[in-house]
């Protein structure tokens, strides 16, 4: 830029000097408008260091985002995109107490989600509703975790781009980019005064949308009426996923990078059935191992936007592996799974 | 397989068949699995190379095919080359329209225990399917509001695509579908309590878990190393 600025110029050299061409100096040049475009653009950007100055740092406006998704009382509208499929939601969020929510489908066959505290209801059409608990930062807009410094940074890069506008807004852009092409990257738009994320995008490794959300209402600060967040079907008790202890039985032999063990849990499919919960600190791997009552011959992917599944078989054992990763993490995850080796016992 | 065999599937692809040889061609498709198997690469690859969704077919899409020729009235009189090869392209919209005609995706019912889904993908994967795609197709099925044609993913970096479809009853693409709604319930139920799992999580359990495109990654593999 500052070449530009400088306006570099090659002399020829006049009567009597070198004939070697040189670079002159920007503040050498006699010609007045070249110093009239170099002080345009000087001051331009002495014009945009202020807006630069005030825009937070990447982590910080995350940092701020889950806090505003946390405590601020919002109801808004938003389109959902993911793959060919559009559909239209209403969130109403109320901050009080233990914090509620509720997100309702208004296009296609009804149905909802709502959130007391850790514990989550979902409601299809003309089904009986699911309950189960959850943890405490679980959300129906979650993305990132609430430290937001808790990602790591070898997998991804926080930066800023163009501001934009969303729903009226006026929003900050921060990109979170994937570094490998094992997890997707992400967009937010983050509105400028409270930081709520009013669009997010997730991009593939050819930064193509795989799925997103815009919204195109949003009312921040409205207290929303207990009947706004009252679930339509009767909330049962939730079920609760059992931990697994003792020592691990599985192995994952080429796990993706950044990738770590968070949770081993039972499933009800078998006692020898395991769940293996995995994450980058953003995105999150499903690995469900159960003994197969029937031989399969061939490996199964299937997929929907951004979520991804894919379902090997080796011996008796099946080995389902599911995510809002790329379809070539779970891959690599469920082809490289093996039951741990017994102990040598010494003799 | 006859080197003739696979220029006119080459050429049948690009709409540049004649209907003489369209008719013969797909009796031999029908008759030789050997070469459907390579029609059916040839479209994954050229797919997979375009980054586009991949449609299946049922497995009698070629007799709709034989009954719209049977019903087309012949022309009487020599037709300018312009319009012989206009025709072609004529045909492959057929192939592109009748794919979306025939295909229909398989409804969501309640009730189905959660067990066995990869014994459901075994029977899909053993009936023998055609597969046929055409751009034309791609764009048609953006139109059409289907729950079964949505995107695949291609990851860059050399990441093995995964984008072939098998499928020959859309029936059986909803009882997968149904079977693993278990799955995504314990998978964001345990992610939640791990971690962050998805922008909006929960969406997906508020419909029915119509989880869109069905892949065969083991023909990916198979259609991969037998066209390099």
């Amino acid at each position: 830029m500052f070449t530009a600025i400088a306006s570099i110029r090659l002399d020829g050299g006049g009567r009597g000097r070198s004939a070697v061409p040189r670079v002159s100096s920007w503040s050498s040049t006699r010609d007045p408008s070249v110093t009239r475009r170099c002080l345009a653009i000087l001051f331009g950007l002495l014009a945009t260091m202020p807006a630069l100055a005030e825009t937070p740092a990447p982590i910080e406006q995350l940092r701020q985002m889950a806090h505003s998704l946390r405590a601020l009382d919002y109801v808004g509208s938003f389109v959902f995109q993911s793959g060919l499929r559009v559909d239209t939601l209403r969130i109403v969020h109320s901050a009080a107490g233990n914090e509620s929510e509720r997100l309702t489908r208004l296009s296609g066959p009804p149905g909802e989600a709502t959130r007391h505290g850790q514990s989550i209801t979902v409601q299809q059409h003309r089904k009986a509703p699911v309950a189960f608990a959850t943890g405490a930062t679980a959300r129906l807009l979650p993305l990132v975790p609430t430290d937001a410094a808790a990602l790591p940074n070898d997998n991804y890069r926080l930066l800023i781009a163009a501001p934009d506008r969303v729903a009226g807004y006026h929003t900050n852009v921060v990109d979170i980019l994937a570094t490998d092409p094992y997890r997707y990257s992400y967009r937010l738009w983050l509105d400028i005064e409270h930081k709520l994320p009013l669009r997010v995008a997730v991009l593939d490794g050819n930064q193509s949308t795989v799925e997103q959300y815009m919204f195109v209402t949003l009312s921040v600060g409205s207290v929303p009426d207990d009947e706004a967040l009252e679930a339509t079907a009767p909330i049962t008790s939730p079920d609760v996923i059992v931990p697994l202890g003792g020592n691990a039985r599985w192995l994952v032999n080429d796990l993706p990078k950044g990738y770590s063990l968070r949770a081993r849990q039972a499933m009800s499919t078998g006692k020898d059935s395991e769940q293996l919960v995995f994450s980058d600190g953003l995105a999150s791997v499903s690995a469900y191992i159960e003994l197969t009552p029937e031989p399969i011959s061939d490996d199964v992917a299937l997929s929907r936007g951004a979520m991804n599944v894919y379902i090997h078989r080796d011996s008796s054992w099946r080995y389902t592996v599911l995510g809002n990763v790329p379809a070539a993490t779970v891959q690599r995850i469920a082809v490289s799974i093996s039951a741990v080796p017994d102990p040598v016992v010494p003799k | 397989m006859n080197h003739d065999y696979r220029e006119n599937i080459s050429a049948l692809m690009d709409g540049e068949l004649g209907k003489d040889e369209l008719r013969f061609l797909l009796r031999r498709l029908e008759a030789e699995p050997e070469l459907a198997k390579r029609w059916s690469s040839y479209h994954v690859v050229r797919q997979t190379l375009r980054r586009q969704e991949v449609l299946a077919l049922r497995s009698d899409f070629s007799e709709v095919i034989f009954a719209r020729l049977q019903a087309e009235v012949l022309p009487t009189r020599q037709r300018l080359p312009l319009l012989r090869w206009a025709s072609g392209g004529a045909i492959a919209a057929a192939v592109a329209v009748a794919a979306l005609m025939v295909t229909q995706p398989g409804g969501v019912d309640d009730g189905h225990p959660a067990t066995d889904l990869a014994a459901n993908g075994a029977q899909r994967l053993n009936a023998q399917p055609l597969l046929v795609n055409a751009p034309a197709q791609a764009s048609l099925a953006t139109a059409t509001a289907s729950n079964v044609r949505d995107g695949a993913l291609q990851p860059a970096g050399g990441i093995p695509a995964l984008t072939v479809s098998t499928v020959s009853d859309w029936g059986q693409v909803g009882a997968v579908d149904r079977r693993l709604a278990p799955y995504l319930i314990q998978h964001y139920q345990s992610a939640g309590q791990a971690g962050p799992s998805n922008v909006v999580p929960y969406v997906l359990l508020t419909s029915p878990v119509n989880i869109g495109v069905v892949n065969d990654a083991q023909a990916t593999r198979e259609a991969s190393s037998g066209d390099r």
